[in-house]
C-alpha cells in the first residue's frame, strides 16, 4: 500500500464525494472538527453557528485544504434561523445528506454545579441549544434527507448522558435526553431510509483544557481512566468516527449510541 | 399483617414509613400508592403540577407533614402533549415546550424538593418511567426524550446526594400504564403474529409488581442501591 492511499484509507478521501453536510456548533472544538474531517472526505459543508466570526475561519480551513464549504450564522435555538439556513446549503448544493446537531451552550460539560441549586433559566438556557437545536435540526432537514438516498441524522451526545455525571445535572440530563430522541426518531425515520445516531465523544477541547489548567489533579486523574491513555482529538478521532457512520460502510447502523471514547465508557 | 405484604422475616417492608406519591396528571400514581400502602407506609397523593420550585416544595412540604414524614417520593410525570403519538415533522413547537421542557422541569423541581426533605434524614427517592424509553418509539420523540433525561438525572442526582443518605433510582413500566392508547409503544406489530408476550406473558401492573419493586427499593434491603435502572416489562426487550 502506498504512503497517499494508506493516508487516504485514515481519513476517508473520497469516500464521501458529492455529498452535502450541516453541521451545527462547527466554528470550534468537535464541530470544527467534524467538518474538516467530513470535508476531507469530500463532503461539501455548510459550517454553522451563533457566531459567524469563528464559523467562517472553519470554513476558510477547509478551503485552504481543497475543500468546499460555507459558513453560515444560525442559533439552533431558532426555528425560522435553522430553516433558513439548511435551504441556503440547499440552494447553494442542490442537496442535504447530513444532518450533524453538535451544538451546545458553551462549556456547559465542565461547569460544575449542585442539582439542588439549579434555577430554571440554568435549564432553560442550555436545553433550548441542546433539545430544541434537535427538533428544529431534524423538521428542517427531513424532506432533504428523505430525498438523499444516504440520509443520516447525527448528534452529538456525551458519556455524561450514559452514567450521569454529578458535575453538571442539567448537562447530563440533555445528553440522556438525547439518546431517548435517536433512539424514538431512528425508528421514526428508517421507513425514509434514513439512519439517526448518537456518538457519545470524550475530546480535549477548549472549555475541557481551561478546567484541566484550573484542576491539574483531576485531569491527571481523569486520563487514568482512559484504557487508550489519552482524550480523544476533535478532527481525527471524533470526526473520522462521524464519517464512518455517515458512510455507506455503516449504512445499516441506526438507533445507536456510540461512544467514541478510548474505551472509556464500556458499560453497555 | 392483615392487609399488609410480609417479606420472608414476617414484617411488612414498609412498616412505619412515609411516603409521597407525585404523579401529577396521571392515574398510574393511585395504583402506585394503593399498593404502597399494602407493604404498610403510610402514603399521602400529591396531584398538583409542579408549574414551579415552589409548587413543588409546598406540595412535598404540606404531604410530609400529613404523612409524618418523607422516607419514600415517588414521582412520574408526563404532559398530555407527550402522551399523544405524533411524528416529529408535525410536532408543534408548543407541544414540544410542554412535553419536554415542562416535563422534566417538573421533575427538576420534584426531586429538588424531596432534598429538601431527605437531606437530613436520607431516604429513597424513585422516578417511575415508560420502559420505552430504553428502547425508543417512533411517534414518541418527547415522552422518551422526557423519559430518558429523567433516567439520567436520576443518576446525577444519586451521585450527589448519595452522601446525605439518599438513594435515588429509575423504574420503567408498560407505556400504556401512561395511556391506554401507547399499549403497542415499544414493539411494533409484525404483521404475522402480532405483538410476542413478554416472557412471563403479561404485563406488569403498577399496584402490585411495580408497587413492590418500589417498596423493596425503599425498603433496607436496598441500601446498597441507588442510581440503578429496573425495567419492569415482564421480560419484553431484556436490554444489555
Amino acid at each position: 500500500m502506498s504512503a497517499a492511499t494508506a493516508t487516504a484509507t485514515v481519513t476517508g478521501a473520497g469516500l464521501l464525494a458529492g455529498r452535502v453536510a450541516f453541521v451545527t456548533g462547527a466554528g470550534s472544538g468537535i464541530g470544527r472538527g467534524i467538518a474538516l474531517a467530513l470535508a476531507a472526505a469530500g463532503v461539501s459543508v455548510a459550517v454553522t453557528g451563533r457566531r459567524r466570526s469563528i464559523c467562517d475561519e472553519t470554513a476558510q480551513l477547509i478551503a485552504a485544504e481543497g475543500g468546499s464549504a460555507i459558513a453560515l450564522e444560525a442559533d439552533v435555538g431558532d426555528a425560522a434561523a435553522v430553516t433558513r439556513a439548511v435551504e441556503a446549503a440547499v440552494a447553494r448544493w442542490g442537496r442535504l445528506d447530513i444532518m450533524v446537531q453538535n451544538a451546545n451552550a458553551g462549556g456547559d460539560s465542565a461547569h460544575p454545579i449542585a442539582l439542588e441549586d439549579i434555577a430554571e433559566q440554568d435549564w432553560t438556557r442550555q436545553a433550548r441549544v441542546a433539545w430544541d437545536g434537535n427538533l428544529h435540526c431534524a423538521q428542517a432537514a427531513l424532506p432533504h434527507l428523505k430525498a438523499s438516498g444516504h440520509g443520516r441524522f447525527i448528534v452529538l451526545g456525551s458519556a455524561f448522558g450514559l452514567h450521569g455525571a454529578a458535575m453538571n445535572p442539567v448537562y447530563s440530563s440533555l445528553k440522556g435526553g438525547d439518546r431517548g430522541f435517536v433512539k424514538s426518531l431512528a425508528r421514526e425515520w428508517g421507513p425514509h431510509g434514513i439512519t439517526v445516531n448518537a456518538i457519545e465523544p470524550a475530546a480535549a477541547t477548549e472549555p475541557t483544557e481551561v478546567f484541566f489548567a484550573q484542576n491539574p489533579a483531576v485531569r491527571d486523574a481523569f486520563i487514568r481512566m482512559f484504557p487508550l491513555g489519552r482524550m480523544g482529538v476533535p478532527r481525527e478521532d471524533i470526526g473520522r468516527a462521524v464519517v464512518a457512520l455517515c458512510s455507506d460502510l455503516m449504512g445499516y447502523v441506526s438507533g445507536q449510541n456510540l461512544p467514541v471514547d478510548g474505551g472509556l465508557y464500556t458499560a453497555l | 399483617m392483615v392487609d399488609g405484604v410480609a417479606d420472608s422475616a414476617g414484617a411488612a417492608l414498609l412498616a412505619g414509613r412515609r411516603a409521597i406519591v407525585a404523579t401529577p396528571g396521571l392515574a398510574l400514581g393511585a395504583a402506585l400508592a394503593q399498593g404502597l400502602r399494602r407493604h404498610g407506609a403510610r402514603v399521602v397523593e400529591v396531584g398538583v403540577p409542579f408549574d414551579a420550585r415552589g409548587d413543588a416544595e409546598a406540595a412535598l412540604a404540606d404531604a410530609a407533614r400529613d404523612a409524618g414524614g418523607a422516607d419514600l417520593v415517588v414521582h412520574a410525570v408526563a404532559m398530555p402533549s407527550a402522551l399523544a403519538p405524533c411524528s416529529i415533522d408535525a410536532l408543534s413547537a408548543d407541544d414540544w415546550q410542554s412535553a419536554v421542557h415542562r416535563g422534566m422541569l417538573a421533575s427538576l423541581f420534584c426531586l429538588q424538593a424531596a432534598h429538601r426533605q431527605q437531606r437530613e434524614t436520607g431516604g429513597a427517592v424513585v422516578i417511575v418511567g415508560p420502559s420505552a424509553a430504553l428502547v425508543g418509539a417512533a411517534g414518541l420523540v418527547p415522552l422518551i426524550t422526557l423519559a430518558e433525561a429523567q433516567r439520567t438525572l436520576i443518576k446525577s442526582a444519586a451521585r450527589q446526594w448519595g452522601r446525605h443518605g439518599m438513594r435515588l433510582n429509575w423504574v420503567g413500566v408498560a407505556a400504556r400504564h401512561y395511556a391506554p392508547a401507547l399499549a403497542d409503544a415499544a414493539l411494533p406489530s409484525t404483521p404475522e403474529l402480532g405483538p410476542p408476550p413478554p416472557a412471563l406473558g403479561r404485563v406488569p401492573q403498577p399496584s402490585a409488581d411495580v408497587a413492590d419493586v418500589i417498596a423493596w427499593l425503599a425498603s433496607d434491603g436496598a441500601r446498597g442501591v441507588t442510581g440503578a435502572s429496573f425495567n419492569l416489562d415482564g421480560g419484553d426487550w431484556m436490554v444489555p
